[in-house]
């Protein structure tokens, strides 16, 4: 055959199959004719033979510009089949999809999350120019302090790097127009703050700065929802004045669109006053300012703290001890939230790693049993880049369907996490599955999708041909572990399973320091009982109480009436409820001795209650006696006080008898009579402050609560509290029912919440790590059928055989579990705010799920070590 | 490939298969373009229906012992494709290209 003909045989090789036969005549044709032309005119000397060679190259031009079509070709040919190959074996691509849906989907759901609350901007106009002004003490720990309204006009007057600088208080009213009362949320503004977030109302107009004024007129702006709800969508409210609290008269000069809820979940919206009255030693307000363009945050900082100095030179009573900092608004809202997140994020990261190295395993496993398959394309001649493809392509196509599922596992995930209403998360709102985490689960798929593709596509593309089909294929890679019951030499997969049982442990070791937390929160000592006990808030018609008497007498009606309901055991008035905080905190001073040096001194909670609030409550006496009804306004002002004043003021002498004061009332002294058992004022995981009560007569006192605890279920009762409540006055607005047993549920819901969530995903990890454990140990014993039957035949007990395998196992679970307790104790410390009562690297803790994880691990080699030691030597022997 | 982009190189060879030369080693020695840049361009062109291609029958290539031939002719897309570009193309008509007679048929 001629040369060049020979040639452009050689280059056909590249064109793609379905072409080549043509592709080569079509050349052979057109060469012959060139050299039959040449060969006519002259003899074929070297110039034309070089001609000719020449003009054949160029087949390989024409060649490698098919080169496209031909991967189109064989991408098709390795998608078919790879779906081919995948629904061969239906078990295997199950638990490959599983562990991916799993894996991707838990780590979609918890980016969407991070995105929503952490990496979104904030819904306002330009947010990254906002920033939240604070003062603090730094001297208490105190860093979040609210700001005077002198403080904000000094700002204002004089700061350059800001574009405005507003303010906000929240607040609650009673609307009782037309439909039933109602307590509302709102907020009252300075007239530039929603302007200043981007807002601008839908009907009517917004605040006028004269409205900020003290005894201005009363205007009042309402948001989308209020006004659906209570105006009927009516845009004739405009103008309209409406009351709120019963008493005070407002004029409706607008409706905000619906995004418009700032701050919180604020219905409407009033002037604040605080600012006009320039008061410097009267701390109310949050403070939002808007940069200046170009100013950077660290400049406004900066003169911030230059004005903070002129004010502390200009008034030093008012500013001696406080510091002033900013911070950027979207810090102020996600920054407490943000590392728990993150957190998560790592922990559901370490679950689809740990998918990532079972479907690896696999896949692993499967190209060892494929090994007969490759090593008879790669002899008809597949190169090792066509098989390497094959694998990537199967792999990929895994990754994409654990993709698409994990995305669809990701919205019902995301739905149910906001259903669960995440305690304290900010911006429920805004999770959704957006384009970014749909470029994020994509990416992850991908990747995904390389890493436990490339690891077996390599090992399979590097097998040597001659071996795998010399040994028979039984046996290729059967070299794995020495000849002697010895080491297990570590490869690929070994390493896998011992990363996945190490990241497993880390998770487990999270998630087992949470619950223990958690646990630890239920065990506190509560001081209150809360089974059978509910909770009113009210909001009475104060306008129709002139007088305290009036108040007293009000409230005292309602003890007596609802006394008599059949199935009511205790009914108490309180300032205050167990678990939700204090309504006053003052510094105390104690009869006969020095007065506090500072206000921060013998801080004290006090509580106002009726008679019966300790009964109502559960809380026990200690010492001395309980109010009665005849500890009223006019009888002697007498006091109970809780066992940590006690203890700490009253160490070494008896309480009782002595007198105590509230700062500000020095002359108004109580004497203590009793000491009550300490209880969770505040949430469960702070610790018991000093507290007193006093009789509710004996105090000014407005908003009580009611406490009312029953002789059965509370809830049934509380549709004729209800209507006992109103029949007694028909404008209480009966703002919120809970019962004792939700106030302590709500107080743990946040550390129960991340217990869950990490135990969730501890759960999944360690039930994918056991998987894996086993599939490699089953795997190797099948393996070795025939090396064991060798063994048994030779007598080798089946004892011995299960203790052989199990050990083989142990290696990897013990490697996995040293690593895991290292990374653990790394790692924990990341937990260290969550945690309560426990230390991030508490030993019991990592001892115990060391141990549990050891134990199902072990279970995982036992099944395999038990099949290998029931193999009969026989059929092993003919097991080839 | 989209007409607008149609290359020069592409419009010579349409213009070449339209003057009657039919083999890829006419086009070339018409043309001078290399052989590696006509095959592509020829394969692109019948990819998009503005040639055909068709193998010459057996007997003629028996008959004068050698391979079969593909010869290529201009579909009535790729004849409007050509007035297309020779509107672009000035240059075409003034080429000598134009002006070269066809061989005769063997």
């Amino acid at each position: 055959m001629k040369p060049y003909l020979k040639l452009i045989q050689f280059i056909g090789l590249i064109v793609p199959q379905r072409l080549r036969a043509d592709w080569r005549q079509e050349w052979e044709a057109e060469l012959h004719h060139r050299a039959a032309q040449l060969a006519q005119w002259d003899k074929l000397n070297w110039q034309n033979k070089f001609d000719l060679w020449r003009k054949s190259l160029g087949a390989f031009w024409d060649a490698l510009s098919l080169q496209p079509r031909r991967l189109e070709d064989e991408m098709f040919q390795d998608l078919r089949f790879g779906v081919r190959m995948l629904w061969k074996s239906p078990a295997f691509t199950l638990a490959a999809v599983l562990s991916l849906v799993i894996g991707i989907g838990a780590t979609s759901a918890i980016f969407s999350v991070v995105n929503g609350v952490v990496l979104r901007p904030l819904p306002y106009q330009q947010p990254e120019q906002l920033v939240r002004l604070w003062h603090s003490k730094p001297q208490l720990g105190m860093t979040q302090m609210v700001i005077s309204g002198g403080n904000v006009q000094v700002w204002r007057e004089r700061a350059q790097s800001f574009a405005g600088v507003a303010a906000f208080q929240q607040t609650g009213s009673v609307f009782a127009d037309d439909v039933a009362p109602e307590q509302v949320l709102g907020a009252r503004v300075s007239a530039n703050l929603l302007p200043l977030l981007g807002y601008q109302p839908m009907l009517g107009r917004g605040f006028l700065p004269a409205e900020e004024q003290v005894g201005g007129n009363p205007v009042i702006l309402l948001s989308h929802k209020l006004w659906q709800r209570r105006f009927n969508s009516d845009p004739a409210v405009i103008g309209r004045t409406i009351t709120l609290d019963h008493t005070n008269h407002h004029t409706v000069i607008g409706v905000m669109p619906p995004q418009a809820t700032f701050p919180g979940q604020s219905e409407f919206w009033k002037p604040e006053t605080v600012t006009a009255q320039g008061r410097h030693d009267m701390r109310q307000l949050n403070v939002i300012a808007r940069l200046k363009l170009g100013v950077t945050p660290a400049a406004a900082e900066q003169e911030i703290q230059l004005i903070h100095q002129q004010l502390q030179q200009e008034m030093p009573a008012a500013y001696k001890d406080w510091a002033v900092w900013s911070q950027s608004l979207h810090d102020s809202v996600v920054g407490k939230v943000r590392p728990t997140l993150l957190m998560l994020l790592g922990a559901v990261g370490f679950v689809l790693l740990i998918a990532c190295a079972n479907v690896a395993n696999l896949l692993l496993v499967r190209a060892a049993a494929r090994q007969k398959e490759f090593a008879l394309r790669a002899a008809l001649g597949a190169g090792r880049l066509r098989l390497l493809r094959q694998m990537l392509t199967e792999s990929s196509l895994l990754a994409v369907v654990g993709g698409a599922g994990g995305l669809l596992l990701a919205r019902v995930a995301v739905k149910a996490l906001i259903a669960l209403e995440p305690p304290n998360l900010p911006r429920l709102s805004q999770i959704s599955l957006d384009g970014r985490v749909l470029a994020f689960t994509f990416v992850t798929t991908l990747l995904v999708g390389l890493l436990f593709g490339l690891v077996p596509a390599w090992q399979a593309a590097k097998s040597d041909l001659n071996q795998s089909l010399k040994e028979g294929f039984a046996h290729s890679g059967g070299r794995r572990w020495l000849p002697r019951f010895g080491l297990p030499s570590f490869g690929l997969r070994e390493a896998l399973v011992i990363t996945q049982t190490a990241l497993a442990l880390v998770l487990l070791v999270g998630a087992g320091l949470l619950i223990r937390s958690f646990i630890k929160l239920q065990q506190v000592e509560l001081g209150f009982d809360p089974s059978n006990a509910v909770v009113l808030d009210l909001s009475p018609p104060f306008n129709r109480f002139p007088q305290n008497a009036d108040t007293y007498d009000y409230y005292q009606r309602l003890l007596d009436d609802l006394k008599t309901l059949p199935g009511v055991a205790v009914v108490a008035a309180t300032t205050t409820a167990p678990t939700l905080g204090s309504m006053m905190n003052s510094p105390m001073i104690i009869a006969g001795r020095p007065k506090p040096a500072s206000n921060d001194a013998q801080q004290a909670y006090i509580n106002a209650v009726s008679p019966d609030y300790f009964r109502a409550v559960g809380n026990r006496l200690k010492q001395g006696r309980l109010f009665t009804a005849s500890d009223n306004e006019s009888a002697p002002r007498v006091v109970v006080i809780n066992e940590t004043l006690a203890r700490i003021y009253f160490a070494n002498e008896n309480p009782l008898g002595q007198r105590i004061a509230i700062r500000g009332e020095p002359d108004k002294l109580m004497e203590i009579v009793g000491v009550a058992a300490d209880l969770k004022q505040l949430s469960l995981e702070v610790e018991n402050k000093p507290a007193f009560y006093v009789p509710f007569r004996q105090k000014d006192t407005a908003f009580m609560r009611l406490i009312v605890r029953s002789v059965t279920d509370p809830v049934a009762l509380i549709p004729a509290l209800r209507e006992r409540i109103l029949a007694v006055d028909k404008f209480t607005a009966i703002t919120r029912v809970r019962t004792l047993d939700e106030l302590v549920s709500t107080s743990v819901a946040q550390p129960r919440f991340y217990a869950w969530l990490l135990a969730l995903f501890a759960g999944i990890a360690l039930t994918l790590a056991v998987i894996g454990i086993y599939g490699v140990m089953a795997y190797a014993v099948s393996r070795r059928t025939h090396e064991i039957g060798i063994r048994m035949a030779l007598g080798a007990e089946a004892g011995r055989i299960q203790r052989w395998v199990v050990a083989q196992g142990a290696l990897l679970v013990f490697s996995g579990i040293a690593l895991g307790l290292i990374a653990a104790r790394l790692l924990t410390r990341v937990l260290a705010d969550l945690l309560f009562g426990v230390e991030p690297t508490d030993p019991a803790t990592f001892a115990l799920l060391a141990l549990a994880l050891l134990v199902a691990a072990l279970l995982a080699c036992w099944i395999p070590a038990r099949r290998a030691a029931r193999v009969d030597p026989l059929t092993a022997l003919r097991h080839e | 490939m989209n007409k607008r982009y149609l290359s020069y190189t592409a419009a010579v060879i349409l213009q070449t298969l339209d003057n009657g030369y039919q083999y890829g080693f006419d086009i070339m020695d018409v043309t001078g373009l290399p052989s590696g840049t006509v095959y592509p361009a020829l394969r692109r062109l019948e990819e998009n229906g503005y040639v055909k291609g068709q193998w010459e029958r057996q007997a003629i290539a028996q008959k004068e012992q050698r391979p079969p031939r593909k010869y290529y002719e201009l579909t009535k897309a790729g004849k409007a494709l050509l007035a297309e570009a020779v509107a672009r193309y000035r240059l075409l008509e003034q080429s000598p290209l134009a002006t070269n007679q066809p061989k005769e048929a063997e």
